[in-house]
């Protein structure tokens, strides 16, 4: 059994009384531990899929297990990094990740719980800036920030909506190294869904890459590269190349394939 | 060579206008001590600011207003004189007067207050509770529409009868008037908060009191201040106006009341007085965001 489960979930939105679908029947499992990656062109219901994952929106038909159990609604056990605004603009840095911690740990002592929050600023290297408003902050700051947020809360699940989608080239390298080493150093191995159209970022990080066309799971491909990983190392080989290659393949047919049902839409 | 000229320029009207109140005056024209540290005090503020082009601008208007002021009421002497009070008049009542007038300010300035402090109430509370319930909003908005549109002071004769004291009254119809816009905005603020702070609330599992205090307040923080920004003056108009109907102190009174004895020296001065209160509570409320909002 898997830590998540996915089944047949399907999800409709109704914008001026056109009914659009957004999920139309998207089944997968995560296993626990796992990284996966869900890929795919823009519009393919991505997004949605980690919302309904999240629990800001329950699908109108099929179920979301984890553990085993039915789930609807936000929980604790999950935590969300968006691509945009996570952080709450009117509280610092280190106010931000506290408040978080309060949120899963109200019992803790509001001295812990910045003792806690000044240890993951730390760790995403902002020790500096803990006293600092996010409008002060660069946007590959602010996501820090929300990472350190979001690991704070220390959910089982880590849910990434494009994290990296709004920063550009060389800081978000450093970004995904950074997160990579984050999550091999961690004690318990984190169960992660993350979302992207990067697909370096998702052989990079993931153990299966899975592909998404037309609101469902259409390909998935597993990653089998050993960690820890080394982004240097990893791309000097030549089965990364093969495997990139394959990635790429497979996205491309895709969105050509879609862009010719839907007239260049997506990409 | 202009540039230069304008730099001075208003400090060579600060001393001809000095030179003009030292210049005898016609008869009736009262003790001009007042007066000249009035003058002195905004050529010192020059001073301080010289550095800003606006000021000096702002400084030769303000001289060449005082400069025509003087000349035509305490040196020419128009026919109409208790018409046209000369500064000297209007700057002397505030030693004369200044009693009466303090406890004019004072009581003006509490019923605002009062005013302030029930409408930030009511204001955040109830438009908290409409703007988060969707029955109640939709139940509710369509007569807010027809309701708030009202002028409050157009309540205020029908409030002094009502209510059992002038007090009330005002204090009432003051209310009344930063309800409305704190009310509304609050409303706004909540049905329209950025759905991605939402999001980012929900998912941290944040609970409902915690949603209320930690995210929708310091989220609408700034529309509700910049809505006492714009209050702020229509509601002192409130009051003196609702002040000159029913009231036995507050400026509004005072100046309803000498212009009936035709003592437009301590109307004029009641107006300056006006001009400044209103000025000194809108720098209150500017500190006041820059101390809430330190966070964009």
């Amino acid at each position: 059994m898997g830590k998540i489960s996915l089944d047949n979930v399907k999800l409709n939105y109704t914008d001026n009384g056109t009914v659009y679908n957004a999920l139309d029947g998207l089944s997968f499992d995560v296993k626990e531990g796992e990284f996966v990656s869900l890929i795919g062109s823009s519009g393919c219901g991505k997004s949605t899929a980690l919302s309904v994952l999240s629990g800001l929106r329950d699908p109108d038909s099929g179920t979301l297990l984890i553990d085993g159990k039915p789930t609807t609604g936000t929980g604790k056990n999950r935590g969300v990094v968006f691509q945009h605004y996570s952080l709450f603009p009117w509280m610092t840095i280190i106010k931000n990740v506290e408040y978080g911690i309060q949120q899963v740990f109200p019992d803790m002592s509001k001295k812990e719980r910045i003792n806690e929050a000044r240890k993951y600023l730390e760790k995403v290297g902002l020790a500096d800036f803990v006293n600092k408003y996010p409008f002060q902050l660069s946007g590959g700051m602010q996501q820090r920030a929300a990472i350190a947020r979001t690991l704070a809360m220390k959910p089982e699940i880590l849910l990434m909506d494009e994290p990296f989608g709004a920063i550009d080239a060389k800081n978000r390298v450093i970004l995904q190294d950074l997160l990579l080493n984050i999550l091999e150093e961690s004690e318990e191995k984190k169960t992660v869904v993350f979302v992207t159209h990067d697909v370096d970022e998702a052989i990079l990080l993931s153990d299966r890459i899975l592909f998404m066309d037309q609101k469902k799971i259409s390909k998935e491909i597993v990653v089998n590269f050993q960690r820890p990983r080394n982004r240097e190392t990893l791309m000097e080989r030549e089965s990364y190349r093969s495997l990139r290659k394959k990635v790429v393949n497979l996205f491309y047919y895709e969105s050509e394939e879609k862009s010719e049902v839907e007239g260049g839409e997506g990409i | 060579m202009i540039r230069k000229l304008h730099t001075v320029l208003p400090h060579i009207l600060f001393i001809l206008l000095i030179i003009l109140i030292l210049s005898p005056s016609v008869d009736g024209t009262a003790q001009y001590l007042p007066f000249l540290i009035v003058c002195i005090a905004i050529e010192a503020s020059l001073i301080a600011n010289h550095k800003k082009r606006v000021a000096n601008d702002i400084g030769i208007i303000v001289y060449v207003f005082l400069i025509v002021w003087e000349f035509f009421t305490a040196k020419v002497g128009l026919k109409n004189a208790m018409l046209y009070p000369a500064p000297e008049n209007v700057f002397a009542i505030f030693p004369k007067d200044y009693e009466k007038i303090l406890e004019g300010v004072f009581s003006s300035l509490r019923l605002m207050f009062a005013g302030f402090g029930l409408a930030l109430l009511f204001g955040v509370s109830l438009g908290l509770l409409v703007g988060l319930s969707d029955r109640l909003s939709s139940v509710l908005m369509p007569i807010v529409k027809v309701i708030s549109p009202i002028p409050p002071i157009i309540y205020s004769p029908y409030a002094v009868a009502l209510l059992p004291s002038f007090r009330a009254a005002s204090i009432f119809v003051i209310t009344l008037t930063i309800f409305w816009p704190i009310f509304m905005n609050m409303i706004l603020s909540v049905q329209q908060i950025d759905r991605k702070i939402m999001d980012s609330a929900r998912t941290l599992n944040v609970q409902r009191g915690s949603m209320i205090w930690n995210i929708l307040l310091p989220y609408s923080l700034p529309g509700i201040i910049n809505s006492l920004t714009v209050s702020v003056s229509t509601s002192f108009l409130v009051l003196t106006a609702a002040e000159m109907i029913g009231a036995t102190s507050g400026l509004g009174w005072y100046i309803k009341y000498h212009s009936d004895f035709a003592n437009y020296s301590k109307v004029v001065f009641g107006i300056i007085m006006i001009g400044i209160i209103v000025t000194l509570l809108n720098l209150l409320i500017t500190l006041l965001r820059k101390l809430l909002i330190r966070w964009r």
